[in-house]
């Protein structure tokens, strides 16, 4: 009763106080409100490029098996070659399932590999890879084979470790080279590889352990990926048996 | 005796002068009140353009960069990009408004601009070339796509 009889304008006051604040409250919402009404920024998943990336590396990897299983079977180059197309079948169709279940398609197509001629001697066995690369470091012992079929001037291997070995290759034909060193490991690289086509076999023990480096052919895969935000179509050569 | 009055006198203004004097001074703090309101809000929709400019450079040039790092990936492994599609969407407007995109090639950037002078720049860094482009807001569905013949990003309307 005290207060409403009061008419010392004290209710006045403080309802006065109390609307001051209430309006700071409103225009501070007001504020952030037409803020987020206003943000125009729409969710969506993109794909990470690391999954084209992993579609590559799995492709990669499948391609290298299917050709080592399809050449340790033996048989001749057709036989070898249907082995492989199989194994690749199989991988596609399961790949494409996979896939789909995310929403994204993926088709693998391979090249017939048994008229093609073996790869250069660059870092990617293709004509313009690098001509000059290394091929494995720290190496103890070696035993290096290599097979040229096609010879279009200098190639060397090179052996380097505090001293340098390089090995001239001349003509065509298959050479075969031991190396072995107790305490002073060395890198194998070729030079001027693009001047140069065939295959190669290292095997031997680098770093503690044993190796095995060779390629026969490149093999030309062709990728065709799909999904709600890319499209594309890859060819990509990978070396095969690694 | 009459200052004395004067002194006294407690009537101050007559009840109608009183009423219009009241009546004006509510009509005026109104119109304040609605005028700083008006203020704020534009204010405001200015600086959420701005952050969506921000946000949305920041996405297109994620978007450029992947699609760079793709073809680059492909070609270091001795590999041919035959096709590659990658689409982005834009809003149609941002706070009710239109606005340009800009992607220019030298420098590298995104310029996102509007009529109220809500302005982002996003810088990106590419190695294949990328061909200019004026992108006016309405249109909402776009795609960046590989040029194999010149080995370039051409952006189209999807």
């Amino acid at each position: 009763m005290g207060i409403i009889q009061n008419n010392d304008a004290q209710f006045m006051l403080l309802a006065g106080f109390i609307i001051a604040i209430g309006l700071v409250i409103t225009t501070v919402m007001f504020s952030s409100i037409i803020f987020e009404e206003n943000m125009a920024i729409g969710g969506g998943s993109d794909p990470s490029k690391n999954e084209l990336v992993n579609l590559i590396h799995i492709t990669k990897d499948e391609t290298r098996a299917a050709y080592n299983n399809s050449t340790a079977s033996g048989g001749g180059n057709t036989a070898k070659f249907n082995n492989f197309s199989k194994q690749m079948q199989y991988f596609n169709g399961n790949l494409s399932k996979m896939y789909a279940l995310h929403g994204e398609t993926v088709n693998i197509s391979w090249e017939n590999w048994t008229n093609k001629g073996y790869a250069n001697l660059t870092d990617n066995g293709t004509a313009n890879g690098v001509s000059n690369w290394t091929v494995i470091e720290n190496v103890k012992n070696s035993n290096i084979t290599v097979d040229v079929i096609y010879f279009n001037g200098a190639f060397q291997i090179r052996l380097k470790n505090s001293t340098e070995k390089l090995i001239n290759i001349t003509s065509t034909g298959t050479f075969s080279f031991i190396n072995s060193t107790a305490n002073d490991p060395y890198s194998i690289a070729f030079v001027n590889g693009a001047n140069a086509s065939g295959r190669f076999n290292m095997t031997g023990n680098a770093s503690g352990k044993q190796f095995i480096r060779a390629r026969d052919y490149v093999i030309n895969t062709t990728m065709t990926f799909s999904s709600n935000r890319i499209k594309t179509i890859l060819t990509i050569p990978f070396s095969v048996p690694w | 005796m009459h200052s004395k009055n004067f002194l006294i006198n407690d009537e101050a203004v007559s009840i109608s002068i009183g009423f219009i004097l009241m009546f004006s001074v509510s009509v005026l703090v109104f119109t304040a009140l609605v005028l700083s309101f008006y203020s704020i809000y534009q204010e405001t929709e200015k600086s959420a353009m701005q952050a969506s400019f921000k946000i949305i450079g920041s996405e297109i040039s994620e978007k450029i960069t992947t699609f760079d790092m793709i073809v680059n990936s492909i070609n270091s492994s001795g590999g041919e990009v035959n096709s590659l599609e990658y689409e982005f969407s834009l809003p149609g407007s941002i706070a009710g408004k239109s606005y340009t995109m800009n992607i220019t090639n030298s420098p590298y950037q995104i310029i996102m601009e509007s009529d109220n002078g809500a302005r982002s720049v996003s810088p990106f860094n590419i190695t294949i070339n990328i061909t200019e482009r004026k992108i006016y807001s309405g249109s909402e569905n776009y795609k960046f796509k590989y040029d194999t013949n010149n080995r370039s990003i051409i952006i189209d309307e999807d």
